[in-house]
């Protein structure tokens, strides 16, 4: 089966790079609609081949065959279905083969539903396929998800522990599902500039679709982290976090920059955009895989991996540039100039952004080749970084309340003066309870809630809604964010962290409020873990608010220990969060608590901003 | 038309703006936040005090003492010279005789504090700048 499936992959390989070559020849020798014909064809074909594949791998994995190398290395017989299936696009191989497939079957799915008679339609398939020939060959040499083991395994190493979990089950499909669409973009971008205008096209949809996608993705990741490595965070600025931020800033930047009136500068910023998505998807790639920098998220790495990589980054954005001299000024005179400014100045922010965290990030590695020391960028870096651009993102967003055409001057004013001085004179009373003595902290929390009040000061003169659906999706967009930016900052204000040693039936008081007792610890035995778990009792105030059951899990088959935190969720919204260390039997362990204020709604506002975009989605009508 | 060229030059300053202050918050921050990783071997070189490094290397075999309820003290060593390393907290997961560590810290009076000990969540992974080190030293071994 495994040599079938090897095969599959070798046809597919050839098939895709053929359609690289055939359809000029037969579009020089025959006539172009057969070239047309044999690109849609072989298209097809392939999409087919890579569901077959990708179909046979989550097969190999439910029917635990250890003779694929991939398999035996990321799966067990202990295992569970559902986490055989999710076991299969986890690892490398397994995910490369899942981005392949995304790729097709998305470029299927929109050449039926968006490309009707276009004339464009030769031209984009023949750059995905140059992509997915690109792919193929990347997976086929050097991460081949079929690969043979000899002799074949009598058990798999299992799936590591902290990966079992549902967001990151449900995290890789989201995540290559938004780098495929990046590839749309991507064709989309170069094949409209030979065309007409960049502008009128339906990539809008597919543009929405990408930041929605990579929300998700990022939000679900760090969800994920916050509750499995039990180091109480939820972003830690490593590599490879920054690494999907990178695509993610892109998609904002592409989402602000399709609301752009048309004409030479703005294609000329869009087309930009929507190559350096794809480019900084493979670049993230790239980062991830080829281990020249240091990330506490571990991953297989491989130098070779990184290279090819970077070879084909280099390709991708030399056959881009042959067709930036080539977009056309088509100036449609839409004016409304205030909004254009700022969608500049958001773009600008973003861009910059963008590139502060990716001189962060690419800095170490070309600091070691010059001086050949090893150093790192703090934390620190990109805090203070993030500081200045989250100002500068909520002051541009309370004038953004104000965009529409139907406020005037005056009332632009007055609704930005009355919202920031409604935030002052609330924040001024409130912080007496919130006690936050940091005055940057306190001006982004001033500016995030005049972000809110002015949304729906805007909200509340906006008289017909259905020619504003767009702008319903940007109100509820900026008061995630506004929110995020709270949650946040309250976090990095409010929250405590404390370690202590703790005894049974001994309790202690932490920060005044938590009134926290060591009840019981229990010692069990399972299949492939020893488990120590402690039971604390938790009052806050004086009043009982539930328990705590932090525990250490030693693996013996892959000699790992881990932490399973525990999250009490205290008055709606906020988190307490414990883990504990210890395994040797005493009447003692280690507690590390941590006071978590609203927790719960950073995850909400993250999804608030994911989801609202989905509103603004509109298939049937767009301007020409 | 006047209006339009003010409204220009406006949207253009406010432009530069961000770009001048985003660019100089950058550098600024940059060479405040640089943080160099070393092995006990190259400390003999250059000195680095109140700095704050990156110390890598392993866990000298029984070296760590608990000094008082988490309260650590052990040496990290490459092989070639060491590091005495005091450590206030839980240590990590990994964390054990022999194991690869990077601790991140300062020195005071020739002792390394360390404010944090690496974690990886993996026991097999090493990172990747400890790994060439260990290289270059001869004493890198699967």
């Amino acid at each position: 089966m495994g040599e079938f499936a090897n095969l599959i992959l070798i046809f597919t390989l050839v098939i895709s790079s053929l359609s690289i070559i055939l359809p000029i020849i037969i579009g020089k020798i025959a006539s172009i609609t057969k070239a047309n014909q044999y690109i849609f064809d072989s298209f097809l074909l392939q999409t087919f081949l890579n569901f077959l594949s990708l179909a046979m791998l989550i097969y190999f994995f439910i029917e635990d065959d250890f003779s694929i190398k991939t398999v035996a290395l990321n799966s067990g017989i202990t295992l569970s279905t559902f986490y055989k299936v999710a076991a299969s696009w986890s690892n490398h191989q397994g995910s490369l083969l899942l981005w392949e497939f995304f790729i097709t079957s998305f470029t299927m799915i929109f050449f039926f539903t968006e490309l009707k008679g276009e004339k464009c339609r030769f031209d984009f398939l023949y750059y995905q396929s140059v992509i997915s020939t690109f792919f193929l060959l990347f997976i086929y040499t050097t991460s081949n998800p079929f690969e043979k083991l000899y002799p074949r395994a009598v058990n798999g190493q299992g799936l590591n522990p902290i990966l079992q979990d549902l967001a990151l089950s449900i995290h890789p499909p989201i995540l290559f599902a938004a780098y495929a669409l990046f590839t749309i973009i991507y064709s989309m971008t170069i094949v409209r500039s030979d065309y007409k205008s960049f502008f009128q096209y339906k990539i809008k949809i597919v543009i929405k679709l990408v930041f929605l996608l990579m929300t998700l993705a990022v939000g679900l990741g760090s969800w994920w982290a916050y509750r499995e490595l039990g180091w109480g965070g939820f972003w830690f600025w490593d590599p490879v976090e920054n690494s999907s931020l990178l695509p993610w800033l892109i998609s904002l930047a592409l989402l602000h920059g399709i609301t752009l009136p048309q004409n030479l500068q703005s294609s000329a910023t869009v087309f930009l955009l929507g190559i350096f998505g794809f480019i900084s998807s493979l670049v993230a790639t790239f980062l991830v895989r080829s281990g020249l920098l240091t990330s506490v998220h571990s991953f297989a790495t491989d130098t070779s991996k990184g290279i090819f990589l970077l070879f084909a980054v280099m390709i991708f954005i030399f056959l881009a540039f042959i067709h930036l001299l080539k977009i056309k000024n088509i100036d449609t005179h839409q004016n409304n100039s205030y909004a254009k400014s700022l969608i500049s100045i958001n773009i600008a922010i973003v861009v910059i952004y963008f590139f502060t965290i990716a001189i962060g990030t690419f800095f170490p590695i070309a600091y070691e080749l010059i001086y050949g020391y090893k150093i790192i960028i703090g934390e620190n870096y990109y805090n203070q970084i993030s500081k200045f651009f989250a100002l500068a993102t909520l002051l541009a967003m309370i004038f953004a309340s104000f965009s529409d055409k139907i406020f005037g001057n005056m009332q632009k004013i007055q609704g930005i003066v009355i919202s920031i001085v409604l935030a002052l004179v609330f924040i001024l009373f409130a912080n007496k309870f919130l006690n936050i003595s940091n005055q940057v902290a306190l001006l982004m929390i001033i500016l995030a809630l005049a972000v809110i009040i002015s949304q729906f000061y805007a909200m509340l003169e906006v008289k017909n809604w259905g020619t504003v659906k767009d702008k319903a999706a940007m109100y509820l967009a900026h008061i995630g964010f506004a929110l995020f930016v709270i949650s946040v900052i309250l976090q990095h204000e409010k929250s405590f962290d404390i370690e202590a040693k703790v005894q049974i039936g001994q309790g202690s008081y932490y920060n005044d409020e938590f009134y926290i007792e060591l009840e019981d610890i229990v010692r069990e035995k399972n299949d492939n873990y020893m488990s120590v778990r402690a039971n604390f009792k938790v009052l806050q105030n004086g009043h009982s608010v539930g328990s705590l059951y932090p525990e250490m899990r030693f693996y013996f088959n892959q000699d790992v220990k881990t932490n399973e935190v525990s999250i009490l969720k205290v008055s709606y919204l906020n988190d307490l969060y414990a883990t504990v260390e210890r395994l040797e039997e005493s009447d003692y362990l280690y507690l590390r608590l941590q006071y978590k204020p609203l927790m719960s709604l950073l995850w909400i506002s993250v999804f608030i901003m994911a989801i609202s975009v989905a509103f603004s989605i509109k298939r049937k009508k767009y301007e020409s | 038309m006047k209006s339009r060229i003010k409204s220009r030059i406006i949207f253009y300053t406010i432009l530069f703006l961000i770009v001048f202050i985003g660019y100089f918050l950058v550098i600024k921050s940059f060479e405040e936040n640089i943080i160099y990783f070393v092995t006990p071997k190259e400390l003999e070189k250059k000195i680095y005090s109140d700095k704050i490094l990156r110390v890598g290397g392993y866990v000298k075999q029984g070296s760590v003492k608990n000094l008082q309820d988490l309260e650590y003290e052990f040496v990290i060593t490459d092989n070639v010279k060491e590091v005495k390393v005091t450590y206030h907290g839980i240590l990590p997961n990994l964390f054990r005789d022999g194991q690869g560590v990077i601790a991140k810290g300062a020195f005071q009076n020739g002792i390394f504090i360390a404010e944090e000990i690496l974690a990886k969540h993996d026991e097999k992974y090493i990172p990747s700048e400890l790994k060439d080190e260990l290289k270059k030293s001869g004493y890198w071994r699967k």
